[in-house]
């Protein structure tokens, strides 16, 4: 793992050159549209600078930097559909403009079924399948517990298997020899609610 | 930041998963991070904090001094009722000499006596203001040494 100063320009830039493209990546994941994704997450390298002399070593800086990317795509998510519902308010009636065919050709159908996931889960799925995050890093990178991530994980992977109609679906067991429950059931045993 | 394995890599699906972000990234991130980064527009925070330590200890040295030829300033021209910076070092130039030639023999130092002519010289300065002499026009400067009236002669002993 490089090694970072707090404060440093120069590791700070680094830490840029090598991250920039994943944290991208990531809130493209959430928000689906890679001109929002790069404002975001210029936004978030803009803010960490200006908190990199308080940055502490022992959180991976990849992951701090991810949390606030997370938070800032969160943040813009908020605005955006308080935006949205002021659109749809003045244009009752009309259809509405549908997705940008530019980004549905990028992302494929993994990433605009990503786009129906609650963020904190759609970044979970990044952070782990695409990033190699440990529990913890994702715990540090969405501002949650531990121990609720693996949850919130299942959660997404059955919620995506189910939207890209996933056709070897393993149906999950609940205990070594307990009853086999059909996707629907798991969701309700691994639902806790939590969203961040 | 190293791959962790502590999912389950026998499950289609996660293959699936892990494979299409795979694809997908190496699709939509063939440019390195632009150059042109907003951050760098920032000034950067915590100002002098981010200094190297020499480079801040050379500013407090600089600011110290400046501080110092300043407040002089302020006290010679306070002593010799004078603006004028010629002024200042005539007067203490006086006052050196003055100083110097009240000297025993084998005595060594006159620093008493330089604080003893300056603080004459205040009240000096004080008595006149207080005697009405103060017509708010600033006074002429001291030619010659100091008189040491009228506090007489200052004690140069230790």
């Amino acid at each position: 793992m490089p090694e970072y100063t707090p404060g440093s320009v120069e590791d700070f830039d680094r830490l840029y050159q090598s991250s920039f493209n994943r944290i991208l990546y990531t809130i493209y994941g959430i928000l689906g549209d890679r001109a929002e994704a790069e404002d975001c997450t210029h936004d978030a390298f803009v803010r960490a600078f200006k908190a990199w002399g308080a940055w502490k070593p022992e959180a991976p800086a990849e992951a701090w930097l991810h949390r606030i990317a997370i938070n800032v795509a969160y943040n813009h998510l908020r605005q955006k559909r308080m935006r949205e519902v002021g659109e749809l308010v003045r244009r009752l009636g009309r259809p509405g403009p549908g997705e940008d065919p530019a980004s549905v050709a990028e992302g494929g159908e993994l990433f605009r079924a990503l786009r129906k996931l609650p963020p904190d889960q759609a970044a979970a799925i990044i952070l782990r399948h695409h990033h190699g995050y440990s529990n913890r890093e994702i715990a540090f990178a969405l501002g949650a517990p531990e121990s609720t991530i693996a949850s919130r994980l299942a959660k997404a992977k059955e919620r995506l298997r189910a939207d890209l109609k996933w056709p070897k679906a393993e149906t999950p067991r609940v205990g070594i020899a307990g009853p086999v429950v059909s996707p629907g059931e798991a969701r309700v045993v691994l639902n806790d609610g939590q969203v961040s | 930041m190293a791959r962790s394995v502590d999912y389950d890599m026998n499950d289609e699906f996660e293959l699936w998963l892990t494979d299409e972000l795979e694809s997908s990234y190496s699709r939509f991130s063939v440019a390195p991070a632009p150059s042109g980064a907003p951050y760098r527009a920032v000034p950067p925070a915590g100002g002098f904090r981010r200094l190297p330590r020499p480079a801040r200890s050379a500013i407090v040295a600089v600011a110290v001094a400046v501080g110092l030829i300043g407040s002089t300033a302020l006290a010679a021209a306070a002593v010799t009722g004078s603006a004028n910076p010629q002024a200042w070092g005539q007067y203490v130039s006086d006052a050196v000499s003055t100083c110097k030639s009240e000297l025993a023999s084998g005595q060594h130092g006159i620093g008493q006596c330089m604080r003893a002519i300056a603080h004459q010289k205040g009240s000096q300065e004080r008595d006149q203001h207080s005697n009405g002499n103060g017509s708010g026009k600033p006074h002429p400067s001291p030619k010659g040494p100091p008189s040491g009236v009228p506090g007489g002669r200052p004690n140069t002993t230790p």
